[in-house]
């Protein structure tokens, strides 16, 4: 069974091409032998091709840190990468990161255009105005000034195209 | 001096409070919130008192509630940090009238200084050069001739601003109006003073600033400069000391603007005077920090002072503890601002758990931090985990054992900066000193991440192997006795 990878922002199919003598895998375009692997609490350690790998990882909700030769590589799991569909993406505007509400610009029943304000949120000091990507109209707005949200919360919902106000 | 000090901070500024009372035998109080009571600098102080607030960062801005925990606990003097109410003119007087000791300078030199329009004005009466600049408010045809007479491109700038907030870039005449209205919504916001001025926009500038110490008597020593160009959003993430490439009588003139300008206020305590450096060599006060900066250790690293111990000096009533002429510079020291936020994402904040932290060790190598593993990183405070400080005899090579320790640094679990500034401390031009407040952006294509080679590939094995189904379906062995080589996760 192929594994979904997304690391440094591009998509790596991975897959396990043999299991004996030895741990064959293909990643992307490289093809690889894993000789050994060791992984003892935050370190691991790996011999892949003849050449050791020394480091330090750790797996959070939505990917795995690792830390190797002076570089974090961050790979998102493939259920992370998966996890919001398009169809939802285009009716819903969640939030990528936690943060409070500093201005709501748009108003339920409201018909929008591409690049009208939605709301102004701020994240550690950093403010930002949301604007939207495409026509629609807004069904919910399910925050108000203030309000302090966690990642992933519902911000605002939209109408189908077509669909009644 | 004091024998027990508050801290009306968080984060690592507080730890780094707390090493130099520890070190003077001087008693320690920290405050936090809930969501901080497992942070260092709750376990480093002698006593900690815990805030109520509805939003953790409003409890570092209770006035009431830390006053009244320095009176609970004994101690007799507060210590603000930065940030929070450093530089809250309010909260100054409030202390004095609890009959406690602020350390840093008199509220009315906080208030001449925090208003931009006004420490301007006084910068110029000392004859310290300030960047043409025009007010902000009235009729449109007259903001317009003064607009002209600065010259485009200009900047709207917030008179209580800093940081970037309530500022902004005009490039004609056209949109400025729009400009000024957006920047005194924005002024009006973060700081509830929608006044804002017109200055000319100095291209390419460099931005040096000057530490100084005063007694409150119009005793003055500067503690030399610091090169602080390396901005993005506005805010530093690399500074050093002494500024690379800065003649000798430059660097005298500049020294001499802001010990006048903080002798003339009377001023007390440590302080940072601000300048623009524009290509030409001209220099122009930007505004002055009424309290300890974020960069300070650069400065001690090169005079081998400790800074936070002169402060309370100071506030106690103690004379300047040298003289100019004691001071001697000694190498070159560079300083990194290790951040929560992800550069290939235009810098933008970014939280998480802090899973694993190794910190590099080195003789000429300092880590100024105030994290530890489980601690969560919230959008509540500011992205600033740690600082990492490298001392070296000359500039190159305090640069390369700075990249030499980010590379060494583990900080797993929030997404960081580290790789950037590595990058950063790698590039040519920087390494030339080829320095001014663009730099950053001016360079973004080279600073931005490259690719991964045999590493990312061993990165993603590592991945695959934390998965349950990848290693069951790897090593055909049923969990939970799944076992490859060593595995214990």
């Amino acid at each position: 069974m192929p594994y979904r990878l997304r690391i440094g922002g591009r998509d790596v199919a991975a897959e396990i091409t043999a299991r004996r003598p030895q741990l064959l895998l293909r990643i992307g375009e490289v093809r690889c032998a894993l000789e050994s692997a060791r992984i003892a609490g935050d370190e691991f350690e790996l011999t892949v091709d003849g050449v050791r790998y020394r480091g330090y990882w750790c797996a959070g909700a939505d990917e795995v840190q690792v830390r190797l030769n002076g570089h974090t590589y961050r790979v998102e799991r493939p259920r992370a990468a998966l996890a919001a569909t398009a169809a939802a993406a285009d009716e819903e505007l969640r939030a990528s990161m936690p943060g409070v509400v500093v201005a709501v610009h748009c108003a339920v029943d409201q018909q929008l255009a591409a690049g009208d304000k939605l709301l102004t949120l701020e994240s550690m000091k950093l403010q930002m105005t949301l604007l939207a990507s495409h026509a629609a109209r807004v069904r919910q707005v399910h925050v108000a000034p203030q309000a302090v949200f966690e990642r992933g919360a519902l911000l605002v919902s939209f109408a189908r195209a077509g669909e009644e106000p | 001096m004091p024998q027990r000090v508050l801290i009306a901070n968080r984060g690592e500024i507080a730890c780094r409070i707390l090493r130099t009372l520890r070190a003077l035998g001087i008693g320690s109080v920290a405050v936090y919130t809930f969501e901080d009571r497992s942070a260092p600098h709750v376990a480093l102080a002698d006593q900690a008192v815990r805030l109520e607030a509805h939003a953790p960062s409003a409890a570092y801005l209770d006035q009431a509630q830390l006053i009244d925990a320095a009176r609970r606990t004994g101690a007799e003097a507060i210590h603000p940090g930065y940030g929070f109410l450093a530089e809250s003119a309010a909260f100054a007087e409030r202390v004095a009238a609890a009959g406690l000791t602020f350390i840093g300078p008199d509220a009315a030199v906080i208030r001449l200084m925090g208003d931009k329009i006004r420490a301007r004005a006084f910068a110029a009466e000392q004859g310290v050069a300030v960047a043409p600049s025009a007010r902000g408010d009235g009729e449109p045809a007259e903001l317009a001739a003064r607009a002209a007479a600065i010259g485009f491109p200009l900047l709207v700038k917030a008179a209580a601003g800093g940081g970037g907030k309530g500022m902004r870039t005009v490039q004609a005449a056209a949109e400025l109006a729009d400009a000024l209205h957006a920047a005194a919504e924005e002024a009006q916001r973060y700081f509830g003073d929608a006044r804002v001025y017109l200055e000319r926009r100095i291209e390419t500038p460099r931005h040096i600033e000057v530490q100084v110490l005063g007694d409150g008597q119009g005793n003055v020593v500067h503690l030399f400069e610091r090169e602080c160009s390396l901005q993005r959003r506005y805010q530093k993430i690399l500074e050093e000391s002494p500024a690379p490439n800065l003649p000798a009588d430059k660097r005298a003139a500049i020294c001499a603007a802001a010990v006048r300008l903080a002798s003339a206020a009377r001023y007390r305590n440590a302080g940072t005077v601000e300048f623009m450096l524009a290509p030409g060599g001209e220099f122009y006060f930007l505004e002055m920090n009424t309290r300890l900066q974020v960069e300070h250790p650069v400065t001690e690293l090169v005079l081998d002072v400790d800074l936070v111990a002169e402060q309370l000096r100071l506030a106690g009533g103690a004379g300047l503890s040298f003289a100019q002429e004691d001071l001697q510079p000694r190498g070159h020291a560079i300083e990194c601002r290790i951040c929560a936020e992800e550069p290939q994402q235009d810098f933008r904040p970014a939280t998480g758990r802090v899973q694993v932290l190794r910190v590099p060790q080195g003789p000429q190598l300092r880590f100024d931090g105030g994290i530890g593993v489980g601690q969560t990183v919230t959008p509540a405070f500011d992205s600033l985990l740690a600082k990492l400080i490298a001392h070296g005899d000359t500039r190159g090579e305090a640069a390369h054992s700075l990249e030499r320790a980010l590379r060494d640094l583990v900080l797993l679990g929030v997404p960081t900066n580290i790789d950037y500034l590595a990058r950063l401390l790698r590039h040519p031009q920087f390494l030339a000193a080829e320095l001014h407040t663009g730099f950053l952006e001016a360079h973004a294509a080279e600073l931005r991440e490259g690719g991964g080679g045999a590493d990312a590939v061993a990165a993603a094995l590592v991945a695959l192997l934390a998965d349950v189904d990848f290693r069951r379906a790897a090593y055909e062995v049923p969990e939970p006795h799944a076992s490859i080589g060593e595995w214990r996760n």
